[in-house]
């Protein structure tokens, strides 16, 4: 089993690395979540609010920026308002916000008038409730200190029931928390995208109709990217991803011989 | 029967403000909620009510098991309690588990060694382990007992625990709490040390990984079930047995509500 | 009293927590905000006894003169130095914490996250087999979801995609299988899980607020 294990971990390893060393693509097929969250996003008119909360930290950014980048272009291209936030992890601050002003130059968004980023502030639940009742009261000002009630925002945006929808991109809990204590509580439209492993998780809150779309893991970003019609890591990693996914049918497949071999032998 | 009345009249009296989530009818349907379990609660623990048998739960026999074979070996125990601290409801679980190892452990003379991931649950855990060992009179067992602080960040924190599992190589590691996308790394880890693993947690995206991985396991509401097991007083028995009732009351409710609905 | 006050003190919280929840009172409402205010304090506290504890026991090990003396120092020495950078360079972008953040923390911490992927393939392999009934219909379902959540699941359904009386049907719909497991069995037994972990934490909070669970107190 010693030997097998390393082999398994080697086998994996150039299972991913040879797609991405020749640059392989596959076409992926929008399922239902992605397209939902899709259309919540596309039927907006320009200029109405949206919310994004960063619920994740940097080590599985690999999952998530490619549905921040996705979204972000999206959002853009429609001229809608965003509030970008990450009152779930104070880690994501910089990387979101590079993230986002590199897509906001492309499209010629400026901060504090087409988009906000108002950045970390410590509660987690607490802040959650209370922006369903006064944003301001949590963030008086952007997360690089620009006063809020100089803004255009203030005069639009009381708390988050002024918001057509809540997005929540996360690796944890938070999606679970921001559905109790502020999409529930305060009649807030919300849908989320999470890593692969989380996925499964919210498939409840999806089908009630609580989540208005899912994203799940790479997969999800690159089903994203497809309905935008743009080639973005997220579709390029997919490719990786495939092979993984064969490999690891294979490894079940010879187990199953390998245990049924074994069985036949001890009669 | 005075307690319910009392209860219905401040129900009554508290809904009579405005209700925060109103409009979607989960503030009413929450206080409802809320309000039939806290009478149920008070009524339950009336000396009235016969004592309750509950059935055993497999993980909880196995923890003696686990202990005992980490003893034969001479080797210590591991307690990994989780990501979300003290006071979160699956980590007071969690110590309530501890408090039975650290029992356990003492009788066998068997050191623990516990990293934490946030310093309150730490404080909890070292005084759970100390009144544990005091119940079994192995006070001195707490020189060798090694209960600190790691990290609060979550990967950080797997790769500390899977450097301290192969350095301490212990007989059994105990997984008790709310774990996130750590789970099967930790546990996969236990695994190929050999180590003998018991897992309680209510992150339902996590329970495949601790099926596969694991040799015992406390599933969602079993954890909970399972630290009121092991008090084993009156009261505790009866919660679980309240449990039951509470979820039989709301398969009924949402029995009605379909039908209610799609009348 | 010993035991009293603090039987009271939680209770009288609780249930005031509990009912702020609920209802909009607005003396409920200011109550809740000094609390969490209060629980950022102790937070703070909660980092101080972090800290002590993590420099003890990295000194005590390497007092102790361990097998690997090296780790402990590491560990100390990469403390004290982020403190220090942090207390005298801040921690804006470009600063010498943020660069090693970005730098060594997070490709560090992506590294341990990505150990899942070869986790999950050993896992796979060693569990994964058709033991008996309950596991063969585990492994089934699983080989369906990991060829309906890849590109050559969408083709395989394309492939064989048939057309009887001008509708379109394929014979091997992984996608279409996928989704089914994932909305209907899936759901279903999440809900269940929701319900009971819902269920036992109402429960034992109230046991917390009614005094009946009082590990706590020790």
């Amino acid at each position: 089993m010693k030997l097998h294990r390393r082999l398994v971990y080697v086998l994996l390893l150039v299972f991913i690395l040879v797609p991405m060393l020749f640059g392989l693509t596959f076409k992926v097929k929008p399922t239902k979540p992605v397209m939902t969250f899709f259309d919540s996003v596309a039927e907006l008119s320009p200029g109405d609010y949206i919310a994004v909360t960063l619920s994740f930290d940097p080590s599985t950014k690999a999952e998530l920026v490619p549905m921040l980048k996705a979204l972000t272009e999206h959002v853009f291209a429609k001229g809608l308002s965003v509030i970008f936030l990450n009152p779930g992890s104070i880690n994501v601050s910089d990387l979101g916000f590079s993230v986002i002003s590199d897509i906001a130059s492309k499209y010629g968004t400026i901060e504090n008038s087409d988009w906000y980023y108002l950045g970390y502030v410590p509660g987690e639940k607490a802040v959650y409730q209370k922006l369903g009742e006064d944003l301001y009261s949590v963030y008086p000002a952007s997360m690089h200190g620009v006063k809020l009630n100089s803004t255009k925002l203030y005069k639009d945006v009381r708390n988050m029931e002024d918001v057509k929808i809540l997005i929540d991109l996360a690796d944890g809990n938070s999606t679970v928390d921001l559905l109790t204590y502020l999409s529930t509580k305060y009649d807030v439209p919300m849908a989320a995208g999470v890593t692969a492993v989380m996925a499964s998780e919210y498939y409840p809150y999806l089908e009630s109709g609580q989540l208005k779309g899912l994203l799940g893991g790479l997969r999800g970003a690159a089903e994203y990217e497809t309905l935008l019609n743009v080639s973005g890591r997220a579709r390029r990693g997919m490719a990786a991803q495939t092979l993984a996914h064969i490999l690891i049918m294979l490894l079940v497949l010879m187990g199953n011989i390998e245990y049924f071999m074994a069985k036949r032998k001890n009669g | 029967m005075k307690i319910g009345k009392a209860a219905s009249i401040l129900f009554l009296l508290l809904i009579s403000f405005e209700l925060k989530g109103a409009s979607s009818g989960a503030g009413l349907e929450g206080m409802l909620y809320f309000f039939a379990f806290l009478i149920l609660f008070i009524l339950f623990r009336s000396p009235k009510i016969p004592s309750l048998k509950t059935r055993e739960i497999a993980g909880i026999k196995a923890l003696e098991e686990a202990i005992g074979r980490s003893t034969e070996m001479g080797k210590p125990i591991l307690f990994i309690s989780g990501t979300k601290p003290v006071p979160s409801v699956s980590a007071v679980a969690g110590m309530n588990v501890l408090g039975r190892i650290a029992k356990l452990a003492a009788r066998y003379g068997t050191p623990i060694v516990s990293p934490h991931n946030n310093s309150i649950t730490m404080m909890a855990a070292t005084e759970e382990i100390k009144e544990g060992l005091r119940s079994s009179n192995n006070e001195e067992l707490l020189q060798d007992c090694s209960i600190f602080y790691l990290t609060d960040s979550l990967f950080p924190y797997a790769a500390g625990i899977n450097a301290l599992t192969s350095k301490v190589r212990p007989g059994a590691i105990f997984y008790m709490g709310t774990f996130y996308a750590e789970s099967l790394i930790l546990t996969e880890h236990g695994q190929n040390t050999g180590a003998i693993q018991i897992a309680g947690t209510d992150s339902v995206a996590q329970i495949p990984f601790f099926i596969t991985t694991c040799d015992y396991l406390l599933m969602g509401e079993e954890l909970f079930a399972a630290s009121a097991y092991i008090q084993n007083d009156e009261a505790s028995l009866r919660s679980i047995f309240m449990l039951d009732l509470a979820k039989a009351a709301t398969i009924a409710y949402i029995l009605i509500k379909i039908f209610v609905v799609n009348l | 009293m010993k035991i009293m006050a603090p039987l009271l003190i939680v209770f009288i919280g609780g249930m005031l927590m509990a009912f702020q929840y609920y209802i909009d009172i607005p003396l409920l409402n200011n109550i809740y905000k000094g609390v969490l205010d209060w629980h950022m304090v102790i937070a703070v506290f909660a980092l101080v006894i972090a800290v002590k504890s993590l420099i003890e026991r990295q000194w005590k090990n390497f007092r102790q003169k361990t097998e690997h003396p090296v780790y402990p120092l590491t560990t100390l020495i990469s403390f004290f130095t982020v403190v220090f950078l942090g207390i005298f360079f801040g921690l804006k972008q470009g600063s010498p914490v943020n660069f090693i953040y970005n730098n060594l923390l997070v490709p560090l911490q992506a590294t341990i996250f990505s150990l899942l992927a070869f986790y999950i393939s050993s896992a796979a392999y060693r569990a994964f087999r058709a033991k008996n009934f309950s596991s063969t219909v585990l492994l089934i379902a699983a080989m369906i979801v990991v060829m309906g959540r890849i590109p050559l699941g969408d083709l395989i359904a394309t492939w064989t995609t048939i057309s009887i009386s001008g509708k379109d049907f394929a014979i091997l719909d992984f996608p279409g299988w996928t989704r089914w497991i994932l909305t209907v069995p899936n759901v279903g037994i999440k809900r269940a899980f929701i319900f009971g972990i819902t269920l036992g934490i109402v429960s034992t909070s109230l046991k917390v607020i009614l005094g009946i669970e009082r590990g706590w107190l020790k």
